[in-house]
């Protein structure tokens, strides 16, 4: 039986580096969605509950990475789990000790990394099908 | 220091607190789009990889 594809959000302002972070995630097996301001990010949240949100600590708006998380768990309690941040300044991100801190600009497989010790997967094996499926 | 030099005073520390602000939001603007550069940079490095070496596995078939 085939396992569904593990719901990844990515909020950036920078609607390239979301789009591109999502796509390299589609890639090894993820399911990826992008948001580009904390509001969009909340409402995504609740139509898909994606198991992890990466985000980017300074976001354009009223609402800041740390803060869209903070609102989502007062909201959702522990199912929101941890988060990713990706962040220019990882001294100035107020997270949970099991949250992770990524410093920009990021290195992709380290980005990726994080996400599978995060999400326990997707396995290598799907990696190969994604390669091969985006070489076709 | 009297009522004027301490208006001064706050006026100065404003006008760094605003010059900060302002330098940390071009450093964050300049970092976002280095991370946009590089995130494409390495996509690129990824694809050419991944033709590289279906190519070679294409000329190992003919051979």
């Amino acid at each position: 039986m085939q396992h569904p594809l593990q719901i990844v959000l990515v909020v950036d302002d920078h609607r390239d580096t979301a789009e591109m972070i999502a796509e390299f995630l589609r890639e090894v097996g993820f399911d990826s969605h992008t948001a580009n301001t904390g509001l969009d990010a909340l409402r995504i949240y609740d139509a898909l509950r994606p198991a992890l949100i990466i985000t980017d600590e300074s976001l354009a708006g009223t609402i800041a990475g740390s803060e869209l998380v903070r609102v989502l768990r007062r909201k959702y309690g522990p199912a929101v789990g941890r988060a990713l941040f990706l962040t220019g300044a990882p001294d100035t991100v107020s997270s949970l000790p099991t949250d992770v801190v990524l410093e920009k600009p990021v290195d992709l497989e380290t980005l990726i990394a994080a996400v599978r010790s995060i999400l326990g997967g997707p396995p290598a094996a799907r990696e190969s099908g994604a390669a091969a499926s985006a070489r076709r | 220091m009297d009522r004027k030099e301490l208006i001064a005073e706050i006026k100065l520390l404003n006008r760094l607190l605003d010059e900060a602000h302002n330098r940390a939001v071009a450093q964050f603007a300049l970092i976002d789009k280095l991370t946009a550069a590089s995130l494409h940079v390495q996509g690129l490095l990824k694809k050419l990889a991944l033709e590289g070496s279906g190519a070679a596995k294409r000329r190992r078939n003919k051979g």
